[in-house]
């Protein structure tokens, strides 16, 4: 299979949020690569996403959302926000709930890089085919990488830091979702009961907007509840700061940097 | 001071003009092109997308008259680095960093250019052609001035590229370089914004033959001013350096790392060498008066640039403020532009260090009727050691060109059609 191949069923022609589609994993694939047969998708997908999110929509009091009609919530954008390859396969797996997957992975993925995504470019690979027959109309299920912003790890000389964040800039905005239909959106995360830092701004500006934000786990069985984001208070804001000054953002987007050596003076 | 003479004469008609929309397949097409093949990694910003998917149309004898005006420039701007270079006092004017003054004193020598490439940002304007300024350091757009519009020519029959930059860069790289070595292309190791374009031309060099490694400068050593490449994939001699690294951020590299000699003192040609970071300085105008040089081209096309002290920008909202290294317009300045808290602190910051910014006339751009409405654009014309080597396009609807422009393919009409 061609690498455009690949981005071409990720990255369709006419669905409307292709154009969010980050080409830099994809333009990191070998020209030909050989997909294997994706794993089963995980079990609790249906579960601990779809089934919560189904509920919630059918329990929204009549007349609220004049979506309130669409099949198994497809007036839901999701952001999947899970560790590495796992974004992936569950994204795909969503695909066959009415969703459009659109990965946002923005580093790049240098082989000595502090976060590895070789897992996740497999995955891309591997799940590409499942992917054919989406809807372009399909409400959009952005993937990200928990272990982007590189939390708890060591950061060695001469490891290409390849840490990111996520900007509003990576999404489209609030309007653009709304007209797409777009009146929701859930936070899907693993092991995690609050948004990341660098998640928060961006939801705090699509509830303003009129999206109703709803958060679901994926390692716990539960209904998705109601998120009330609220812009962080100042000393979140100056930890998210800190947080981000470290990383390497480019003037293209996209993040990665060989971690210089500390000075020999010291 | 300076004072522009007339640009040149008036316009009789825009010698640009937008061409039609692409078929939206095919711009899609286009668009995964350069993403997956031609480095272009930041082509949507939030609701923006930022590759025009129409080309701007230059007549042939607008681009022969473009490419000789940005010839003379070029000739022009080295007879000024050259004088620049031993006069210690007019670089504390242009406010060249410190560290660099320190290195271009007297009888030091300048590393040699393994290439020296510039690009001019040319605006049709009511006055005719004006320069705002040359990108004389790190000039990038390398893909965007080449893969865009050789791909968006094949949908224009009658129409082709005005040149391709990479290859006359590559070219001449490897003339420099010759056997002596692999090419070292250096990009910020903190920042790292210019990573995809050193992969592109790391791709075009190795394309051609050559062994092209991208590193950062903590990566290079120096023995008897020859550069070696001491990392843990690859190490050994290099026959030449592209230095993807702003001239105003090697100061503040850890103490251990020696950047000098890519300079002065080095015996492995550099491009840019780094005499062109006293070019690169938007305060180099306010010392032409005070050169031997002829910079006559020059003097037609820039509008009048003077010391902020010098100027009524408070006042007269006809100047606009840039620093004196400002890059990819993050710091041009226009009161109308900004909010009145933005505005207050630029002027706080001017007003308290003057010298490290320069106040420049106002130029009215003519705008283009364009598929997506009126747009302002700018025609980037690079040189490569002295000679015209194509076109970097962009369109904005602000009136001055920054990181959030569109790019778009500039195109050569054989016809006037």
């Amino acid at each position: 299979m061609k690498r455009e191949d690949v981005h071409h069923l990720w990255a369709p022609r006419d669905a409307t949020f292709s154009p969010w589609v980050k080409p830099v994993l994809f333009a990191h694939l070998g020209e030909e690569v050989a997909p294997k047969p994706p794993p089963a998708p995980p079990p609790w997908v249906e579960e601990r996403i779809v089934a919560p999110l189904h509920a919630h929509v059918q329990a929204t009091p009549a007349g609220e959302h004049p979506y309130r009609s669409a099949p198994r919530g497809l007036d839901t954008a999701l952001i999947l926000d899970l560790p590495g390859a796992a974004g992936v396969r569950v994204g795909a797996a969503l695909g066959r709930h009415g969703f459009l997957p659109v990965p946002l992975y923005n580093a790049i993925p240098a082989p000595e890089g502090v976060i590895e995504y070789a897992e996740v470019m497999e995955a891309l690979v591997d799940a590409a085919e499942s992917l054919a027959g989406i809807s372009p109309d399909a409400p959009p299920a952005f993937l990200l990488d928990q272990r982007r912003m590189g939390t708890g790890l060591l950061l060695k000389a001469g490891r290409f830091d390849n840490r990111s964040v996520v900007f509003a800039g990576d999404f489209p905005s609030a309007k653009t979702l709304s007209r797409a239909g777009v009146r929701r959106a859930a936070l899907v995360q693993r092991e995690s009961a609050r948004p990341a830092g660098d998640l928060l701004p961006i939801l705090v500006s699509w509830q303003e907007h009129g999206i109703e934000i709803l958060h679901v786990r994926t390692d716990v069985n539960g209904p998705a509840e109601v998120l009330r984001v609220a812009r962080p208070a100042l000393f979140e804001a100056i930890g998210a700061w800190f947080d981000r000054m470290g990383l390497h953002r480019r003037r293209d987007g996209t993040f990665g940097g060989v971690i210089p050596e500390s000075p020999s003076g010291g | 001071m300076s004072r522009a003479a007339q640009a040149e004469d008036p316009p009789r008609c825009v010698p640009l003009r937008a061409g039609p929309v692409l078929e939206r397949a095919a711009f899609h097409e286009l668009r995964r092109t350069m993403e997956l093949s031609c480095f272009k990694w930041d082509v949507q910003v939030g609701d923006t997308t930022a590759l025009a998917p129409f080309p701007l149309l230059l007549d042939a004898a607008t681009w022969a008259h473009l490419a000789d005006l940005a010839e003379r420039l070029t000739h022009e701007t080295l007879a000024a680095e050259q004088e620049i270079l031993h006069r210690p006092a007019l670089q504390r004017r242009i406010s060249l960093p410190r560290a660099h003054q320190r290195l271009f004193g007297p009888g030091a020598p300048p590393t040699p250019a393994a290439a020296r490439v510039m690009r001019f940002d040319f605006h049709f304007t009511t006055e005719g052609w004006r320069v705002s300024e040359v990108n004389s350091d790190v000039p990038g757009g390398y893909t965007e001035a080449t893969h865009l519009p050789a791909l968006m020519a094949g949908f224009f029959p009658g129409t082709r590229a005005a040149g391709d930059p990479t290859k006359h860069l590559v070219d001449a790289l490897l003339g420099a370089a010759q056997d002596l070595g692999s090419l070292a292309l250096l990009s910020a190791p903190g920042f790292m914004e210019d990573h995809q374009v050193i992969a592109h031309l790391a791709r075009e060099l190795r394309d051609r033959g050559a062994a092209a490694v991208c590193a950062s400068p903590d990566h290079i050593r120096f023995h008897d001013g020859r550069a070696h490449l001491v990392s843990a994939q690859q190490g050994g001699p290099l026959g030449a350096i592209v230095r993807f690294y702003q001239a105003e951020w090697f100061p503040r590299l850890p103490s251990a790392v020696d950047w000098a000699p890519l300079f002065v003192g080095g015996r492995t040609p550099v491009c840019n060498p780094g005499i062109a970071a006293l070019s690169e300085s938007k305060r180099l105008p306010l010392v032409w008066d005070e050169l031997g040089a002829r910079l006559d081209t020059w003097r037609r096309l820039l509008p009048e640039t003077r010391d902020p002290r010098d100027a009524p920008w408070a006042r007269d909202d006809g100047w606009i403020l840039k620093s004196a290294y400002c890059n990819t317009g993050d710091t041009v300045s226009m009161r109308p532009h900004m909010t009145p808290l933005q505005w207050a602190t630029l002027a706080l910051r001017v007003s308290l260090a003057p010298s490290g910014w320069v106040a420049q006339r106002r130029f009215v751009t003519v705008p283009l009727e364009t598929p997506i409405g009126p747009r302002l654009p700018c025609i980037g014309v690079y040189t490569v050691d002295g000679r015209a080597a194509g076109v970097y396009g962009r369109v904005t609807e602000k009136p001055f060109i920054d990181g959030a422009a569109t790019d778009a393919a500039v195109l050569i009409t054989e016809t006037d059609a």
